[in-house]
């Protein structure tokens, strides 16, 4: 976790800022996003891909109490758990022996907030997704390690997308995943002045809100299909 | 000798049968394929990105990462190949999978290693292959034999001090009887401490990195002798000697750790 | 005890006051037991074999027997050279297990009936070639193996498919197959017939029956279906808590646990009459069901004592039910 923080210090080398970006804020983006990464703790693709495995998700798909409503919950208690075992620990190892991760500004702490539980959601339905496509895919490991590093390395989790080729970038912020951590943690540090951000929570909710309809119309699909096949 | 010729040939068929299993599964392997191109290739492409923006990382340029990254997945690569049982042992332990290899007129530790002779790893190589290229044309650097001997000793020492590693964690369990799984986490390890110089890194990691776990010696060490690099500490052999030599006593302590644990499997059960 | 003194005299199997202790933590319920399990874990000594002898001559089949967490396993599985007994001595063929594992298991074949010994991704055919390999088996007593084994279990149409195709039952072919490959002198079943339907469980059973005839192959079977033990098994030993509390002929059980057959009489009125050498167990309406002891009275004589008083409609005779004798015979006492 730390390993990104020492990178960023050690590349920053006597530089005090980059791309508009300084030190102190990169050192934070790091912080925050090692943050981040520790309370997206997703239980919800192995659920389903070991109830599709057990067969039992004919059942617990037609039990009344929906189904991926306990997931939501489950994966929400997890989180409180990380952010008591992992993420606090963190933040104040950090700002012992690095530096206080301090936001831009009262406000921007604030607009972080919704930012950080949109970024959750996304993160949350790719996963619910992932995994009730995952069981019909022969190869499962594969798949979910394509995965992985998609949601990781094009996320501006490790390295900020301002940093890639602009053509690159284009490319990029049309799909879903720099609204994962880019965004949130942009916010945080105040890189982006107040039209950009307004912009890009708009492009982060359209986001949510597509993926979501997605993930209701699949539901909907697998439900009918398990109804007619009995599982 | 006749010991040696018979565990030879009990070994190439475990190697043949595993490669058999691995393209019953054409689709997988392809997934792996594509999987860790894209892992390594956009993995390099970002310390590119971040080398174009900020010049050479504490003195390592773009040519001389994609030679240190290059050597590193390169050993990873084999170990992958090589050590893939490792990874699921907590499994074995406790579901008594070891018993079958009890119930064997032949070494348990050699059945063990030769259970799964794992192709994937090959998916490794191809990408680990093409960045360890593009260092090397980058620096101009010659292929004379004693490079490639080099060259070969540092991967295989890589290797076997990633597999030693392994084979320690997953004898763990023949004590503490879990399935705990340390793959994520010594893989994040590996590639934080193989992929850039360590010298980001405080001083005293530094240290622990070179001589408590010496992850070091898996490719930074190996590729700075290499390329001339000057290091912190000053060795009169050859650095690919010395990891293949640091890779060989690691392993060697493994495989005694795995024995004992056996002997403790034998005497508790599960 | 030299090897050339027992190649003699010895038995194949030998087990000779055997006992095996396990070091578990206990542990309390809620999280101050796990916390106390965590900060000062108290150790408990439990033992699953405790003091275990017999022993087993070439040839014969027996049916090692106890209610589940009995001990049954940890034996077999000491037996195998897969565990090492705390105190006690164990010599398969004269040798030690424990201490000469390659030299016992190379003798060996042993089928655990809930694991296999196959390679799930290749075809049957493949894991044999392999076993081919391990055990050094020449060409020509592979292929006589695999033909006996044809013969018996119908393999060859197996061959060619991949293990994770095959059914439990063709598994089980497939696994006593591997088992039989090095012509092994001992073999250890555990329940090998578990979760089988009834033909399938019939070919397992004829291939013990052929294999111990055929080759005088010494087979110990461990099992919960007593079919397989009315079937095959000349010889029982039941063990109950770590001991053997039974070992001896089926029949000599019965006789000892349940030494009396009952009569059931029907009449044609609500009666019961007494008989000085009957008792009677049961009465519904016009039922009426006697215990009698072979040594006391032959079940002709008592009918024809009953029929003398008054009419009978009908009679039927019922034998002792072997599961009812093994489930007493596991709680250590006699029925009453």
């Amino acid at each position: 976790m730390f390993a990104s923080i020492f990178f960023w210090m050690a590349v920053y080398g006597n530089r005090d800022s980059a791309m508009g970006v300084t030190r102190e804020s990169m050192l934070t983006y790091a912080i925050m996003s090692a943050f981040i990464g520790s309370l997206f703790t997703y239980d919800v693709e192995d659920r389903i891909i070991q109830s599709v495995r057990k067969g039992s998700i004919a059942l617990d798909m037609l039990k009344p109490v929906g189904l991926f409503g306990i997931f939501l919950a489950e994966d929400i208690g997890g989180m409180l758990v990380a952010l008591l075992q992992r993420g606090l620990p963190l933040l104040i190892l950090a700002g012992l022996f690095i530096q206080m991760p301090v936001p831009a500004s009262g406000l921007h702490l604030l607009l972080f907030i919704p930012c950080f539980v949109l970024s959750y959601a996304i993160n949350w339905l790719i996963a619910a997704m992932f995994g009730m496509w995952a069981f019909t895919a022969i190869s499962l490991g594969p798949m979910r390690s394509v995965k992985a590093h998609l949601v990781t390395m094009l996320s501006g989790s490790l390295v900020p997308l301002w940093f890639f080729p602009g053509w690159l970038r284009g490319v990029l912020e049309v799909l879903p995943f720099p609204y994962i951590y880019q965004l949130p943690l942009s916010v945080y540090i105040g890189r982006y002045d107040w039209n950009t951000l307004i912009n890009q929570m708009g492009i982060q909710l359209a986001w949510t809100g597509c993926l979501y309809g997605l993930f209701m119309w699949l539901k909907k699909r697998a439900v009918s299909r398990v109804m007619v096949q009995g599982g | 000798m006749g010991r040696i010729r018979y565990y030879c040939s009990v070994g190439s068929l475990y190697i043949k049968q595993s490669l058999q299993s691995t393209l019953e599964y054409p689709a997988n392997l392809a997934g792996w394929f594509i999987s860790n191109l894209m892992q390594f290739g956009i993995g390099f492409a970002i310390i590119r990105f971040v080398i174009a923006e900020f010049g050479a990382l504490q003195g390592w340029g773009l040519a001389e990462l994609a030679f240190l990254y290059g050597l590193s997945v390169l050993s990873h690569g084999i170990s992958v190949i090589l050590f893939v049982p490792t990874w699921y042992m907590g499994n074995l332990i406790v579901d008594g999978e070891m018993d079958l290899f009890l119930l064997r007129p032949l070494n348990v530790l050699f059945q063990f290693l030769f259970l799964d002779f794992n192709l994937i790893g090959i998916t490794d190589l191809i990408p680990g292959a093409l960045i360890f290229a593009y260092g090397c044309i980058s620096l101009h650097f010659v292929l004379t034999w004693l490079n490639v001997l080099y060259i070969v000793l540092a991967v295989v020492g890589g290797a076997l001090i990633r597999g030693g590693i392994w084979l320690m964690l997953g004898s763990i369990s023949f004590w503490v009887k879990n399935r705990a799984s340390f793959i994520v986490l010594t893989m994040q390890l590996y590639d934080k401490t193989t992929m850039y110089p360590l010298s980001i890194y405080p001083r005293f990691l530094q240290i622990f990195f070179t001589v408590v776990i010496p992850l070091g010696w898996i490719a930074l060490y190996p590729a700075s002798g290499i390329l001339d690099k000057t290091l912190p500490f000053y060795i009169p052999v050859s650095m690919p000697v010395v990891s293949m030599a640091v890779g060989a006593l690691l392993f060697l302590i493994a495989c005694l750790m795995f024995m004992r644990g056996l002997k403790r499997y034998e005497s508790a059960g599960t | 005890m030299g090897e050339k003194e027992s190649e003699t005299t010895m038995s194949v199997i030998e087990v000779n006051q055997i006992v095996k202790e396990f070091n578990v933590v206990k542990r309390e319920k809620g999280l101050k037991g796990s916390l106390k399990a965590l900060i000062k874990p108290e150790r408990q000594t439990i033992k699953a074999v405790d003091g275990i002898s017999f022993c087993v001559e070439k040839g014969e089949i027996v049916a090692y027997i106890g209610p589940n967490g009995a001990g049954k396993s940890t034996t077999v599985k000491m037996m195998a050279g897969i565990l090492t007994p705390t105190s006690g001595e164990i010599l398969i063929n004269g040798v030690s297990p424990h201490k000469n594992r390659k030299k016992v298991v190379a003798d060996l074949g042993v089928v655990f009936g809930q694991r296999t010994q196959l390679n799930w991704d290749l075809r049957l055919g493949e894991s044999f070639e392999l076993l081919k390999r391990i055990y050094q088996i020449d060409e020509a007593t592979y292929r006589a193996n695999l033909k006996t084994m044809n013969e018996i279990l119908a393999i060859d149409e197996l061959l060619s498919t991949p293990v994770r195709q095959l059914s439990l039952g063709q598994r089980m072919r497939g696994d006593l197959t591997a088992a039989m490959l090095h012509s092994p002198s001992v073999l250890f079943l555990d329940e090998p017939t578990i979760g089988l339907d009834v033909d399938a469980k019939n070919a397992i059973r004829k291939f013990i029956k052929d294999i111990n005839q055929s080759r005088k192959t010494t087979i110990v079977l461990t099992t919960h279906d007593l079919g397989d033990i009315q079937e095959l098994c000349n010889r029982v030993i039941i063990i109950n808590h770590g001991k053997v509390i039974e070992d001896g002929s089926l029949n000599d059980l019965i006789e000892k646990i349940a030494p009396f057959r009952h009569l059931i009489v029907d009449y044609y009125a609500d009666i019961a009459p007494n008989h000085p050498k009957a008792k009677i167990v049961d009465k519904a309406d016009t039922r009426v069901t006697y215990r009698f002891w072979k040594k006391d009275i032959t079940a002709a004589r008592l009918i024809e004592d009953l029929s003398k008083t008054v009419q009978i409609r009908d009679v039927s005779l019922e034998e002792a039910d072997i599961e009812d004798i093994i489930s007493i015979a596991y709680k250590g006492k006699k029925a009453d």
